[in-house]
């Protein structure tokens, strides 16, 4: 600590050691806030299936996309505390197949950036994405279900994922418009 | 010229060495606590990060010049030459001892 120099260079140095130490106890402090998510309703309304082209280059292939309108009532107060930037919720919907045995698509997301936005209340939300599957159909799949997702992402510290809420099984119609016969087939 | 380079220098003595080294441990830590005791109480970041940087401010403006209270025990050193260590022969002739020492240096 003789000169300028040194001083300059021992006050920073410790510095970036306490910013280091006080950065780890605000991540750590995350600990104290556990996550109480409660999610009231989620439930799909229906599912409308549609014939339609992917807007894509690489295919030109017609197949069916399913759109869903559900209802979802969830309070993510609980995952605002102080070391909170935002909160990433999303639905997804989860269906069987033969071929390709689990399927799971999110159909709708919404960024959380405060305390004030953290109520979700959707009365018969149309999904913001509509579902395309990797066979084209969606033929003999008859167990749709929902379920809420959460993904808190902090000032400092970790990721944190969780998971609530899985409504009870909706039928994949039949497709509502031109193409019924490709449908059937 | 010399007083520019003194400034830029800022060399202080022992004694204030150490009392640099303690201000700069104990404002720092302070800094922090504080910084993270406000904020975890008023749940905000922001006073942390606010508080954290000021407190990073204080002690590089305490710390760094090279202030009066850093250079109140200066070290005085011995005449040049090594007078003294010559002397303990003791054979009472300091005078020429003093002067091979000056040409010595």
């Amino acid at each position: 600590m003789h000169s300028t120099l040194v001083r300059i260079q021992n006050v920073f140095g410790f510095f970036t050691t306490v910013a280091f130490f006080v950065a780890g106890l605000v991540a750590l402090s995350s600990l104290l806030y556990p996550a109480n998510v409660s999610v009231d309703v989620i439930k799909a309304n229906g599912v409308k299936i549609v014939k339609g082209r992917a807007h894509q280059y690489y295919t030109s292939k017609v197949q069916e996309y399913a759109v869903l309108n559900f209802d979802l009532e969830a309070d993510l107060s609980s995952l605002f505390n102080w070391n909170t930037k935002q909160v990433f919720a999303y639905v997804s919907a989860t269906y069987p197949g033969s071929k390709y045995a689990n399927n799971e698509a999110v159909i709708w997301d919404a960024i959380l950036p405060s305390r004030s936005a953290s109520k979700l209340i959707l009365k018969n939300e149309r999904a913001k994405y509509s579902i395309n599957d990797i066979t084209g159909k969606f033929a003999g799949r008859d167990n749709v279900t929902l379920s809420f997702h959460w993904n808190v992402q902090p000032h400092v510290g970790r990721l944190t994922w969780g998971v609530v809420g899985l409504t009870e099984g909706v039928k994949f119609p039949e497709v509502e418009r031109a193409g019924k016969k490709a449908a059937a087939k | 010229m010399d007083q520019i380079k003194s400034i830029i220098d800022g060399f202080i003595d022992f004694e204030g060495q150490r009392l640099a080294e303690t201000l700069t441990t104990a404002i720092l830590v302070l800094a922090g606590t504080l910084a993270f005791i406000v904020g975890y109480v008023l749940s905000d970041l922001k006073y942390t990060v606010y508080i954290g940087l000021s407190g990073t401010v204080i002690a590089f403006l305490a710390v760094v010049p090279p202030w009066g209270i850093y250079k109140r025990n200066p070290l005085t050193y011995l005449p040049a030459g090594g007078v003294q260590v010559q002397m303990v022969d003791g054979d009472g002739d300091g005078g020429k001892e003093k002067d091979e020492g000056k040409k010595v240096k």
